[in-house]
């Protein structure tokens, strides 16, 4: 007995000590944040993201009073934002903005449609990529801008020009995408297919397109790219009908800083919407990626 | 229905449409006796020639689990494709119950060693697309998922992508997706050689089981002897050179105790077949000569 109450195992000191652990494990453990905690940390990382931003705004304010000859190269903001209250209010805006998203979004459509049925053709058919893939692949190399003074040659300065570099662009992209993606079905699947008796429709359809769906769709969001930056450069040399970049060169000649940089801000902005489209089309068809 | 069966004649595949299993599991063996007579296969490589099957004839019983082993490149898995049609381009003849085998059937079922489940498609779906061409209809088709998803113990996964499942469960997948036509022939290409130890041991007793439940002849290629020995009623042991050196049968019923000395015996003699060395001696059959003591009366070990 005196052994035990010498032995260490069995010291008050110990004894205080698991009685004190032992109180900290009955205690309830936070797991899961509160709603007003996960409201608090994402409004903390947008926040985190406009800093620089803000920063870089501050910056150019500052700039502005500097003098004359600065406020002419950084526009002080409140003169873009009277210069953004008339094209608004004269409806001039919307007008150009439809315009441009209308150019884009039909040559992405022809472009994209097109650049499908040439890559597919050239995947499946040996024929087909024998004759059309070197010249393919040579014309590829030709940046689209670089052809504006050929199509204005043959086209004139017209809306079909316009469109038609926008497609030329948009085709490029997706036709590599749509070629790459199904010549890169893997074998192993097709060999499911085989042993599964698919005739060559269904292959098609159940093994080759669905793989070459990620292909296709990063590729449609390079197209969705290139078809905006196309529109705006062929919107700068061929200037007939309205489009944003008309305003922004016509502005550029009457020297209206405000409105080139309203001009610039609403490029980016429609560019970056239009990408954002595109990534939620992606995560929606590609839900069945692990992209952990 | 004539087109489909029309682009079935087309493709290749002069077996009848495989019928829909019996909703209550039947016991006995079905039809899907396997010969295979002077089976030969070589590759062109860089200009010579490589054999890889040499002569092979066997026989497989309907219903029978028969197990391949033999060291790796000595052409068992070529000998499968052939069976399950992916290669056409052999001498000799594969014939299922008596008629020759023209490209792939619904009749003849195929397991990979990687699941090759498609990724885009739920486990359901993946299950579905084999019953694509299979003469089913819309609410058969749905009870017989249900009921070999049940199969392979995957309740509850059935929306899962195949990149949520674990591999054991993926592979389970892939036997369900093999079964559900009730191939008269299921082929198992290594089925369990990606998977860790402890998936390895539940899933050979899952085939086990499966085997038991479905009796369709099941052809095992593995490289794992005891596997095999666990598994098959016969073991087809091949040489390197592309030959079959012996077919070792195995007595035991099913289930069978993993622990059974026989089991351990075969193993010994399988393993020494396969590393080509000398058998242990208590595997000799023939009676050694007596030791020189005996005669005398003197106490003497004796084998």
């Amino acid at each position: 007995m005196s052994d035990a109450t010498q032995s260490p195992m069995i010291s008050t000191q110990h004894l205080a000590k698991s009685t004190q652990y032992l109180a900290q494990s009955v205690q309830p453990i936070a797991i899961q944040p509160t709603a007003f905690q996960i409201l608090r940390q994402r409004l903390a990382n947008r926040l985190r993201g406009l800093l620089l931003p803000a920063l870089l705004i501050g910056i150019w304010q500052y700039l502005s009073t500097l003098g004359p000859n600065y406020a002419y190269a950084f526009i002080p903001l409140q003169d873009i934002a009277r210069g953004l209250r008339e094209l608004i209010a004269s409806g001039e805006l919307l007008l150009h903005i439809v315009a441009s998203l209308k150019t884009a979004l039909t040559g992405l459509a022809i472009g994209a449609a097109a650049g499908l049925f040439l890559g597919s053709a050239m995947a499946f058919s040996r024929v087909v990529d024998f004759f059309f893939g070197p010249l393919y692949h040579v014309l590829r190399q030709i940046p689209t801008l670089g052809l504006i003074p050929l199509i204005a040659l043959w086209f004139g300065n017209t809306e079909f020009s316009k469109i038609l570099v926008v497609s030329l662009a948009t085709f490029e992209v997706m036709t590599l995408s749509a070629y790459e993606g199904l010549r890169s079905a893997e074998v192993k699947y097709v060999e499911v297919g085989r042993v599964l008796t698919f005739n060559r429709v269904q292959l098609l359809r159940r093994v080759l397109l669905p793989s070459a769906v990620p292909s296709i769709t990063t590729g449609l969001m390079h197209a969705v790219a290139f078809s905006w930056l196309a529109t705006v450069g062929v919107e700068l040399l061929f200037t007939v009908g309205p489009g944003l970049s008309v305003i922004m060169e016509r502005a550029q000649i009457a020297l209206r800083m405000d409105t080139v940089i309203i001009c610039i801000a609403f490029i980016g902005l429609l560019g970056l919407v239009m990408n954002q489209c595109c990534v939620l089309l992606s995560r929606r068809v590609l839900r069945w990626r692990n992209t952990r | 229905m004539n087109v489909k069966a029309s682009i079935k004649r087309h493709v290749g595949g002069s077996q009848p449409a495989a019928r829909p299993a019996p909703l209550n599991a039947v016991a006995e063996p079905r039809s899907g006796g396997l010969t295979i007579t002077a089976l030969s296969k070589h590759y062109a490589l860089e200009g010579e020639v490589r054999p890889v099957l040499r002569n092979i004839d066997l026989r497989i019983q309907p219903g029978e689990f028969v197990a391949i082993v033999g060291p790796s490149g000595c052409g068992k898995s070529t000998l499968l494709r052939l069976v399950a049609g992916l290669d056409n381009d052999y001498d000799g003849a594969i014939e299922l119950d008596g008629r020759r085998i023209t490209g792939t059937s619904l009749d003849r079922g195929i397991v990979f060693q990687d699941h090759r489940l498609l990724p885009w498609l739920t486990v359901e779906k993946n299950i579905e697309l084999a019953l694509l061409n299979s003469a089913a209809t819309q609410s058969t088709q749905r009870k017989l998922i249900a009921e070999f998803i049940a199969l392979v113990n995957l309740q509850g996964f059935e929306k899962a992508y195949p990149h949520q499942l674990s591999g054991g469960m993926a592979q389970r997948a892939a036997i369900a997706r093999a079964l559900v036509n009730t191939p008269k022939i299921l082929l198992l290409d290594e089925p369990l050689g990606a998977l860790d130890a402890l998936t390895r041991v539940y899933l050979q007793q899952e085939l086990q089981r499966i085997w038991s439940e479905q009796r369709s002849t099941m052809i095992m290629v593995t490289h794992d002897v005891e596997e095999a020995i666990y598994l098959g009623d016969r073991i087809v042991v091949m040489d390197s050179d592309g030959t079959i050196s012996r077919v070792v049968s195995v007595p035991l019923p099913h289930p069978r105790d993993r622990a059974a000395p026989l089991l351990a015996r075969l193993k010994d003699e399988i393993l020494s077949e396969l590393l080509k060395k000398p058998a242990p001696d208590y595997l000799v059959e023939v009676p050694r000569e007596a030791p020189p003591h005996v005669a005398s009366g003197k106490i003497s070990w004796v084998w």
